[in-house]
């Protein structure tokens, strides 16, 4: 249609409908990136750890969404721009990790993530939800791999059931419901044992 | 339990978006107008693809003038100035053998009517 438009091929009764509909459409993108853009971010900064990257992530998801899926049903903008991000986010830790790869002769490897993921749980529940605050999540959350991040984030958070989640992870469900299982027990992990600490 | 501390974790997790300070908000709502500004103007490669449509027919149409201009006619006439001048010396050089034949008339006249 941009082409189409580009060439000047409309009659002008044609053109004025379809400038209507591109300003409404317009206004419809604006509305749901307005309505994702700091779940985006949030997510994007715990994935990176890094203001600036995530940033970097969130304008890419949405140059692309708006540039090749605009056109796209607005019930599909969701699930499309989530699978952007995490794309983006995907990509951000690949890039790291052939750099730390590349320079590792420089300094000890980092230890990588042992999952230790045991299931007990001291205390009743009530505790552990008053126990888990924003900074132990956050924490938790840190101690877990990216694309353990990730399902985490999808499924608790942006409310992706399994199978959407492994559509926009572009993996197995049965790897989905693993590491959404092994995140989970990280966070309660965690609780229990600042519990312990303190 | 799962769904408790998933419930937790998204109310966290939500709280911390209603948070966001304003200079952060700022930045993403400019982020959004020029991602928006990008679909207004259409993708980049349309104007590329314009501008190379646009220099391929000039180059086509140069080609084409090119190819179809007709042969340059062969010189026949040379610049009329030199042709003029050449023809001159071609008069004078007659006029030369005239006067000398004239000369000879004469000379051979004189000797004939001596004899």
């Amino acid at each position: 249609m941009q082409l189409v438009e580009s060439l000047n091929l409309y009659t002008e009764p044609e053109r004025e409908t379809t400038q209507a509909a591109v300003h409404d459409r317009n206004e419809d993108l604006d509305r749901f990136l307005a309505s994702v853009e700091k779940q985006a971010f949030r997510t994007a900064v715990i994935s990176t750890r890094n203001e600036d990257d995530a940033f970097d992530i969130v304008q890419d998801a949405m140059i692309k969404l708006v540039e090749k899926y605009a056109h796209k049903p607005e019930a599909e903008w969701r699930p499309l721009f989530f699978t952007i991000l995490h794309s983006r986010i995907t990509d951000y830790h690949r890039r790291r990790t052939l750099t730390s790869k590349l320079f590792s002769w420089l300094g000890p490897e980092e230890d990588e993530q042992v999952g230790d993921w045991g299931e007990s749980l001291d205390g009743p529940i009530e505790k552990l939800l008053e126990a888990l605050t924003i900074d132990r999540l956050q924490t938790a959350i840190d101690s877990l791999s990216p694309r353990q991040q990730q399902v985490f984030l999808l499924r608790t958070w942006q409310g992706f059931s399994v199978a959407e989640t492994a559509k926009i992870l572009k993996c197995s469900e049965g790897s989905i419901k693993t590491h959404l299982a092994r995140a989970m027990s990280a966070v309660m992990q965690s609780i229990n044992l600042d519990d312990e600490h303190e | 339990m799962n769904d408790e501390i998933a419930d937790r974790v998204k109310n966290l997790l939500d709280e911390e978006v209603t948070a966001t300070s304003g200079a952060t908000a700022s930045r993403l709502h400019r982020m959004r107008s020029e991602a928006l500004a990008r679909r207004n103007r259409g993708p980049v490669w349309i104007s590329w693809t314009g501008a190379g449509a646009a220099a391929a027919g000039v180059a086509a149409v140069t080609l084409y003038f090119n190819l179809m201009a007709p042969e340059p006619l062969p010189v026949i006439y040379e610049d009329p100035i030199q042709q003029a001048a050449a023809s001159e010396m071609e008069l004078m050089d007659d006029l030369d053998f005239v006067a000398w034949l004239v000369l000879q008339e004469g000379d051979n006249t004189d000797a004939s009517d001596q004899t």
